[in-house]
């Protein structure tokens, strides 16, 4: 897959800007993307996570504060009939969605050798505070901040893709 | 083939997403369509093909166990008269590209709006129906 780490977070993390506005009417009033090299990720309330490509794998992760899935999900299924039984359930659905759209769309925007880049499903994790990793690696960290609270886009993947 | 285009479709949604499947039911509704059958994975759309014979799937890419692509090529091969539009976020030209290979007629990329979903769907029925 000839995709640089650099270039994938910085198309996802514009596409996460403008599905935003677009989607749900929240406005993103401030970013900060880093680099980082640590072997914990500190979590927010629900977390949805997929990888990119085959092998190298590269792996996306959207960690989202309470207030702010909350208010993605009431915008997001403002046209359905939710029962309150099914809430959690779609508003886990609607964190694997959002990232599913996004990175889907995000990848059109990268150069490959005629093939197409394969995307997983989604994983949704909630109630975890952590994901460690054995040995320090590096991940891209954008956190994106609204007025109904803030997300965290990590991207990581092996050292190699860092380099292009 | 009949001789009118049809103005109401019997539709199978496959998505392993129950939200996404939720808008796109209301979705067709609204479209004047009824949705006949829903599967959550591709191995799922090809086991209820056959009992739900839809007139039209909308199908999914990413999903656990088969995905939509391989899905497809299963349901058109068995088929041939089977219409299938993929809804789903990949963007890419050749997602695109092995999609109308594997015998889909439509392409929808989420996000849409209804009018993007019926302009597919017209364009399906004005092929086999002009």
């Amino acid at each position: 897959m000839s995709i640089s780490i650099k270039h994938l977070m910085d198309i996802i993390s514009k596409r996460a800007v403008s599905f935003l506005n677009d989607e749900t009417r929240i406005i993103v009033d401030r970013q900060d993307i880093k680099l980082l090299e640590i072997n914990r990720l500190e979590l927010n309330y629900l977390t949805s996570l997929v990888t990119v490509g085959t092998s190298p794998h590269i792996f996306v992760i959207f960690s989202y504060e309470k207030k702010l899935i909350e208010k993605i999900f009431e915008v997001y299924t403002e046209e359905l009939d939710i029962i309150p039984e099914e809430r959690l359930e779609y508003m886990e659905e609607t964190a694997g969605d959002v990232l599913n759209i996004i990175v889907g769309n995000a990848i059109a925007k990268c150069q490959n050798d005629g093939t197409a880049i394969s995307l997983s499903p989604p994983i949704v994790i909630s109630s975890a505070e952590s994901i460690a990793k054995s040995r320090t690696v590096k991940f891209f960290i954008n956190n994106l901040n609204t007025i109904h609270g803030n997300m965290s886009i990590f991207c990581v993947c092996p050292n190699e893709l860092f380099e292009v | 083939m009949k001789d009118q285009k049809p103005t109401s479709l019997n539709f199978m949604i496959v998505d392993d997403s129950g939200i996404t499947t939720k808008k796109m039911a209301k979705m067709l509704e609204e479209l004047g369509h009824n949705v006949v059958g829903v599967a959550r994975t591709g191995r799922e759309a090809i086991e209820q093909y056959m009992t739900v014979n839809p007139d039209m799937v909308t199908m999914d890419i990413t999903m656990p166990d088969m995905d939509g692509i391989e899905a497809t090529k299963h349901i058109c091969r068995e088929y041939k008269d089977a219409m299938i539009i993929m809804v789903t976020s990949h963007g890419q030209e050749q997602m695109v590209i092995d999609a109308i290979k594997a015998g889909a007629l439509g392409y929808v990329i989420k996000p849409f709006k209804p009018e993007t979903l019926k302009a597919s769907i017209d364009r399906i029925l004005d092929k086999f129906w002009r």
